[in-house]
């Protein structure tokens, strides 16, 4: 469909018949992701409305379809591609083979980065021949994402399964070292498929762009945003909250636009109230930063630009930044919102601490010890998301190499062995 | 070439080096007892040694008799509990051992536990003559099928255990097999780990 779409778009100099074209291509393509991802969503929605309201009813019109793998990354792909014509940005390709390499290609199919056809359509079509420092650097981010996923997610994975299937158990300590390590959990997890699928695709001399840029060392909930889930951000910013007519208009239209990119960014996650909750919680922790002026002002830099350690201000307002991110999370984890606010209603009303033990009986200071080791670590490397090893003595490299590598064989699990959150979306 | 050489060179012995001391730190796997075979020629573990089961959750120990498990406080009313793995159990704490279990269902009687995978039951019954000198009111050995025929030399030949000879009517001492290359292989904990996960 975008193929001829946008063949048909570049083909024509009327503007109403391209905007036409362009209408056409996103609607087929947020038709599929509707019937796919939101239909029952919308029906069961619908359904408990009418509850609500008295109405007691059944839904025989709920589906019973399966939701094909990353169908959220590469519908946005394909509707870049029709933007970027439209946009005159882009020629399109008359070749369907090309086409079909852009949406498809396979190391960023089912988990983003989202690329965009500007760069990767670019890239297929040009000659490319081996590039030694290319590949080495490609492997090097693989190994980077294959720990973060194994050794980190993975492991951690139980344990944030225990404490959220069971939080009516657990004392508020235990749910927010519960929360917390999800945090790290989905951080590793997903940064680990961009970093494997960005390592595989320089193997084939590609470059696909950044996806993470250390979010855990935000200092402001806009900052985080420009270091988190980079692709769908940028596509949102280009795609979506520039039309609308981003922050050119009075505060309380840039306002407007903020909450609808956080809340289609928070649909765009899954059919549950727990991403709309997630994506509107968002919201109202960017706009005050939007309003202060200081949505922008961390897009050049990095926490501690000039010296090893950050300041005081700095450390304070990266713990804040993590502490909010951290807490929208519980929305993210949970199975249904009503969960979620049990969740929080028992860390802020009943308060009370207790050692947790690890539900396969392992020793819970190893989970710490690593946890504070990869933060460590990242914080080392927090300039160059791209080069996780760039260390000059080969000694300090190879210490490491064999670090990572004996944290993902001591770590992993074969019990816990999970795929990718990012999946399901 | 030789300087690719000599990078891997370089990287395999850091690897082995990391690599055994992040076994050690987390325990990847469980630190092995050093056994030995005493005078009368039972196999059993050298005294008072100690260690952690694997993950690092508990540790065991050996005691001064060599073998796994507290000693009790006195030996009256005494009852010796003899066996294999199960008697043995290095997987759980001390705390989880039969004889601690016993004790605290039967607190008039004490017990004894002498416990050692792959004990034949000619093998306890060697043991429980060593334990005698402690005048236990019983011994109980703990016995599985196997261990009936694998205590005869002729149905099921095994060198590393105690056994009972038909043809000739008499014990036959069990020998420590490869005790070098174990002694070896349990202190190269990084081996052992590679060992065990068959890498």
């Amino acid at each position: 469909m975008d193929y001829f779409v946008g063949i048909k778009i570049d083909s024509s100099d009327d503007k109403k018949l391209r905007k036409y074209w362009l209408w056409g291509s996103v609607g087929f393509n947020l038709a599929l992701l509707g019937f796919f991802k939101y239909y029952n969503f919308f029906v069961d929605s619908w359904v408990d409305m009418l509850s609500a309201i008295g109405y007691n009813t059944t839904s025989s019109w709920t589906l019973r379809v399966i939701l094909p793998v990353g169908i959220s990354f590469y519908t946005f792909q394909t509707m870049s591609y029709s933007f970027d014509v439209y946009y005159k940005k882009l020629k399109p390709t008359k070749d369907y083979l090309t086409f079909a390499a852009f949406v498809s290609f396979f190391p960023q199919l089912v988990a983003g980065p989202i690329e965009r056809a500007s760069n990767l359509l670019s890239q297929i079509v040009k000659k490319r021949t081996f590039n030694k420092q290319q590949s080495v650097d490609g492997l090097k981010l693989i190994l980077w994402g294959l720990f973060k996923k194994i050794a980190i997610a993975d492991s951690l994975s139980p344990i944030v399964d225990d404490i959220f299937t069971n939080y009516a158990h657990y004392p508020a300590s235990t749910l927010i070292l519960g929360v917390t390590l999800f945090s790290f959990q989905v951080y590793c997890d997903f940064s680990g498929y961009s970093d494997i699928a960005i390592g595989t695709a320089k193997l084939f001399g590609i470059e696909l762009m950044s996806n993470f840029k250390f979010p855990q060392f935000a200092r402001n909930v806009a900052e985080y945003w420009q270091r988190w889930h980079i692709s769908l951000s940028t596509w949102f910013r280009h795609y979506l909250y520039i039309p609308l007519g981003g922050s050119r208009g009075s505060k309380l239209k840039s306002i407007r636009n903020i909450s609808i990119i956080f809340l289609v960014s928070g649909l765009w996650h899954g059919a549950n109230w727990t991403f709309v909750f997630w994506g509107a919680f968002h919201a109202v922790m960017f706009i005050p930063v939007f309003l202060m002026g200081r949505n922008a002002i961390y897009k050049d830099s990095v926490v501690a630009q000039n010296s090893i350690f950050p300041s005081l201000t700095e450390i304070g307002q990266l713990i804040l930044t993590f502490a909010i991110v951290t807490f929208s999370r519980i929305f993210f984890r949970s199975e249904t919102i009503t969960d979620s606010f049990i969740f929080i209603k028992r860390i802020f009303t009943d308060f009370s601490f207790a050692t947790y033990q690890h539900p396969l009986g392992y020793r819970m200071i190893d989970y710490y010890v690593l946890v504070i080791l990869f933060v460590i670590y990242e914080y080392i490397i927090r300039k160059d998301e791209r080069s996780p090893f760039k260390f000059k003595s080969k000694y300090v490299r190879y210490t490491i190499y064999s670090l990572v590598i004996m944290a993902m064989l001591l770590y992993y699990d074969a019990s816990a062995d999970q795929s990718f959150i990012y999946f399901q979306f | 070439m030789i300087k690719i050489i000599k990078n891997i060179l370089t990287f395999l012995v850091i690897f082995l080096v990391i690599g055994e001391i992040t076994v050690r730190l987390k325990n990847g796997v469980s630190d092995i007892p050093q056994r030995q075979i005493d005078e009368f020629g039972i196999q059993k573990y050298y005294p008072n040694q100690q260690g952690f089961w694997r993950g690092g959750t508990h540790a065991w120990n050996i005691n001064e008799l060599g073998w796994p498990g507290y000693l009790p406080k006195n030996y009256d009313n005494l009852i010796s509990i003899i066996g294999d793995s199960f008697i043995e159990n290095f997987m759980n704490p001390n705390d989880c051992h039969q004889s601690v279990f016993l004790k605290e269902n039967a607190p008039k009687y004490n017990f004894i536990e002498a416990g050692r995978s792959g004990v034949s039951f000619i093998e306890g019954m060697e043991i429980s003559k060593q334990l005698n000198k402690f005048k236990p009111i019983t011994n109980l050995i703990y016995v599985n099928d196997a261990d009936f025929y694998q205590s005869l030399v002729e149905v099921a030949p095994a060198e590393d255990i105690t056994q009972f000879s038909l043809e000739s009517d008499s014990i036959v001492l069990g020998k420590m097999k490869s005790p070098l290359l174990k002694k070896i292989l349990y202190n190269w904990k990084f081996a052992y780990y590679m060992y065990n996960k068959k890498i």
